[in-house]
């Protein structure tokens, strides 16, 4: 355990020089008595929804040691020194520039008092010591993945970020492999092949780790790459275990103890036979996505793909288990139950968006929830034990379905909107990056809402059908895209009442919103806007009250922390990419690329900015970049 | 051999078959050429040394040069061979770069594109020959040489669209050759180093 909570008060004293060392503890406030400042600043306050969420593991409050900070995916930070009425002093504390040009997905992680940054390919893992001026690097890791992958990945050469366990950073390479680095030193310790990108497999989502297992994904479904979810063993990198989204029972991982909560999807081998022949092979549900976990229910949650090809014409049947969302046993992988959100997807509607972990009350009854916004523009509220769904309303604008039948838990589709074979199929909404992509809503249990950047973005669709040709697209989607709306909005910020399905407030944005989102005890929410804006906004009611415009777009996602002088950072990293890119680069307005990291404090306070000379002081020994030959 | 590799060969023959109906089998078709040697090509170097004249891969002819048809079956597989997917209609660039311009990572001779096509590139730009025969690739290539300075890269972005109303007057149709319909998807934003 690395909390600086716990530390000795000998280190306190390096940032309170003047003060004894009792006077000490009490004035860097932040660092005294966590559990009881944890316990109060996550109640549910005045105008709550009454929804909580369990913030396991409870990680020191100043840390932030995997991309949604706790187990239940709520990106919630208890620290609470910026708040709605002094947020509009925020300004920029330092920087960091990694000169990398693709897409920037991922939030940095804090470990003690470290920094730790991975980069989009070629993957770069830095360290920068947040305990010397300037925050220098304190060790770097080039792992050199196969530059292949960068023609394999659909939509940029992201990454989204690394986890932090037991002494080690993992994370994953494009070029379909993981990694697990010393954290205190960078020396590599194991790396894992996962796949072939020659074949069009290729990995960008964040790992989870449930106790000694990492749990890795996989991306490639435009490519007809199969959708796996892989166990690999914490200490020494091994496979633990390999669960398929795709084909028989035994591939899935579908055994005696699995329950689906709908009729439609029992059955024996449902994940083969819901395919013409042998097609599940190329059939997508891959699992790029992000993976949440209950240690009460002891299930991880983990959403897969839309089906391949794109083109449903080819596909007949419900092509299970793809755009559905797995509650699975993290030691042997066994699937205990799974949900189809968008059965037989026509118009690439991946389900791997973030299962958010809450308990609230549902007719009248307080219960283990989880909460998804897919892509295909439904807010569900499912009950997280068994899969049934409790809530399924719009949250962005939708027409290819006319609602979801509680009854069954399957879409009501409108046929009007059925995709066809050489035939323009006018104004599908959403499109097809959906209403909502992988970038995560946070969850605060002081107001028990959701908050989370969207899009209104439409689609003219054309299908052409195509053949399956190994480490080529498996596409066949011909699609134009426009703002859903007659106001040109492309994005918006919402808040979400998961417990009923409404729409609580919603700030408009001009280009599509494609960032994460931050929640803090401080009452204040954060997202970035893809032209460059960071913002901070009242988490009750929707009021924007700090703008910062940056270098570039930001598509990434922020998070805050506890610096070792006591201070709350908030820190985002812009370079706007990804999907983004593809689909609004060429709107007036749109920003160059570019990755920064920003850190930001109030008044801009921080070792690394003062009325004096600075330098950079020497960090990490000689010798401390590690390179592994391609 | 792969059951993948049958099905692809399978489909290949169905494509010319598919190239030749349309041709009509008569002077529209492809006549057979004289190709550049192997030994030929192997003297291509990877790109040519700053400062240095052009290498010899300018003095070598597409050998359907001038030959109109050629361009439009190389358009077929085009997209046949998914390669649409990649470069986007027009060759406007999406996951892979754009083959419309006048920058080009391995060169933009005739003889340049065809081995980028022939022998893959590190990028992710798969290896066709093996999987395409020689004639085909160099069709692909004339299809590729009409799209220099033609084709513009989209825009399809539309600020404001009604529902139900027809694309606005930013918006391509896809292009189209002979009744044949080449995908197209959102613009491509290279960015690449």
């Amino acid at each position: 355990m690395t909390s600086r909570l716990h530390r000795p008060a000998l280190v306190v004293v390096r940032y309170c020089t003047a003060l004894a060392v009792v006077a000490a503890l009490a004035a860097c406030h932040g660092r005294s008595d966590p559990q009881a400042h944890r316990a109060s600043a996550v109640q549910p306050q005045p105008g709550s929804t009454g929804a909580t969420a369990n913030l396991a593991p409870n990680d020191p409050p100043g840390e932030w040691r995997r991309q949604a900070r706790d187990y239940a995916n709520t990106r919630f930070s208890a620290l609470d020194q910026v708040t709605p009425a002094n947020v509009a002093r925020l300004k920029v504390a330092w920087s960091f520039s990694d000169g990398i040009p693709y897409g920037h997905e991922a939030a940095p992680l804090v470990v003690g008092d470290t920094l730790y940054l991975v980069t989009p390919f070629p993957n770069i893992a830095y360290a920068l010591d947040l305990s010397k001026p300037g925050a220098p690097i304190k060790w770097k890791y080039e792992p050199h993945p196969s530059p292949i992958a960068v023609g394999k990945a659909c939509c940029d050469a992201v990454n989204r970020g690394p986890t932090y366990a037991d002494g080690k950073l993992v994370y994953t390479l494009l070029d379909s492999e993981a990694v697990a680095v010393d954290a205190e030193t960078g020396k590599p310790l194991w790396r894992t092949r996962l796949g072939e990108p020659a074949n069009g497999m290729t990995i960008t989502m964040s790992p989870l780790v449930v106790g000694n297992v990492v749990l890795v994904g996989n991306s490639g479904g435009e490519m007809g790459v199969r959708g796996q979810l892989v166990g690999l063993d914490l200490n020494s990198g091994k496979e633990l275990w390999r669960a398929y989204s795709t084909g028989p029972d035994a591939d899935v991982k579908i055994g005696e103890d699995f329950r689906a909560p709908y009729a439609w999807m029992r059955g024996k081998d449902r994940g083969a036979t819901t395919w013409p022949g042998e097609s599940w092979k190329q059939g997508g549900g891959t699992v790029w996505g992000w993976i949440s976990y209950d240690p009460d229910l002891d299930l991880l949650y983990v959403g897969t793909s839309n089906p391949g090809p794109r083109v449903p014409a080819q596909r007949p049947g419900d092509n299970l288990w793809t755009s559905a969302v797995f509650a699975r046993d993290p030691v042997t992988g066994s699937a205990r139950w799974a949900y189809q959100f968008t059965p037989h997807d026509q118009w690439d509607y991946d389900g791997v968006n973030e299962n958010i972990l809450i308990d609230g009350r549902i007719n009248g009854a307080t219960r283990k929830l989880l909460v998804h916004l897919d892509r295909n523009g439904f807010g569900y509220t499912l009950d997280r034990s068994t899969g049934e769904v409790l809530v399924a309303k719009p949250f962005g604008r939708l027409n290819w379905a006319r609602g979801v039948d509680l009854k069954t838990g399957r879409p009501i589709v409108n046929d009007d909107k059925q995709a066809k074979v050489e035939k323009e199929v006018q104004n599908i909404c959403p499109t097809h990056i959906g209403s909502k992509d992988w970038e995560p809503a946070a969850f605060s249990p002081r107001t028990g809402l959701i908050y989370a950047g969207i899009f209104d973005i439409c689609m003219d669709l054309t299908d052409h059908k195509v053949s399956y040709i190994p480490g080529t697209p498996y596409d066949g989607m011909d699609l134009k895209t426009h703002a859903g709306g007659h106001a040109g909005k492309w994005g918006e910020f919402i808040a979400w009442d998961p417990l009923t399905g409404k729409t609580v407030w919603s700030i408009p944005e001009d280009f599509m919103t494609m960032s994460g989102a931050l929640a803090t005890a401080g009452d204040l929410v954060f997202y970035g806007t893809t032209d460059g804006w960071f913002r901070a906004v009242d988490a009750r009611n929707g009021k924007v009250l700090w703008s910062q415009k940056l270098a570039s777009g930001i598509t990434s996602q922020p998070m805050t922390f506890l610096g070792p002088d006591g201070v709350q950072y908030v820190a985002v990293v812009t370079g706007v990419g990804g999907v983004a890119s593809q689909v609004m680069g060429k709107k007036n307005g749109f920003p160059p690329r570019g990755g920064t990291l920003y850190v930001f404090s109030l008044d801009g306070r921080s070792s690394a900015s003062a009325p004096a000379y600075l330098k950079t002081q020497g960090s990490g020994a000689p010798g401390a970049t590690y390179n592994t030959p391609d | 051999m792969t059951r993948s590799a049958l099905m692809l060969l399978a489909f290949v023959a169905v494509t010319f078959t598919a190239c030749e109906r349309r041709a009509g089998g008569g002077t529209a078709q492809t006549m057979s050429v004289s190709q550049p040697s192997a030994q030929q090509l192997d003297q291509i170097p990877l790109g040519a040394p700053p400062g240095q004249p052009v290498s010899i891969a300018a003095s070598i002819a597409n050998p359907y040069e001038g030959q109109a048809q050629a361009a439009v079956e190389g358009k077929s597989l085009f997209g046949a061979m998914n390669c649409v997917y990649c470069h986007a209609s027009g060759g406007g660039g999406l996951i892979g770069p754009p083959l419309n311009g006048d920058a080009w990572r391995y060169g933009g001779t005739p003889a340049e594109i065809f081995k980028s096509i022939h022998d893959g590139r590190p990028k992710g730009m798969p290896a066709w020959g093996g999987r395409l025969p020689s004639s085909e690739i160099w069709k692909l290539v004339a299809y590729i040489e009409t799209l220099d300075n033609g084709v513009p890269a989209g825009p399809s972005v539309r600020d404001e669209a009604p529902p139900g109303s027809p694309a606005g007057p930013l918006a391509m149709k896809p292009a189209t050759v002979d009744g044949l319909v080449v995908a197209r998807k959102s613009d491509a934003d290279d960015g690449r180093p």
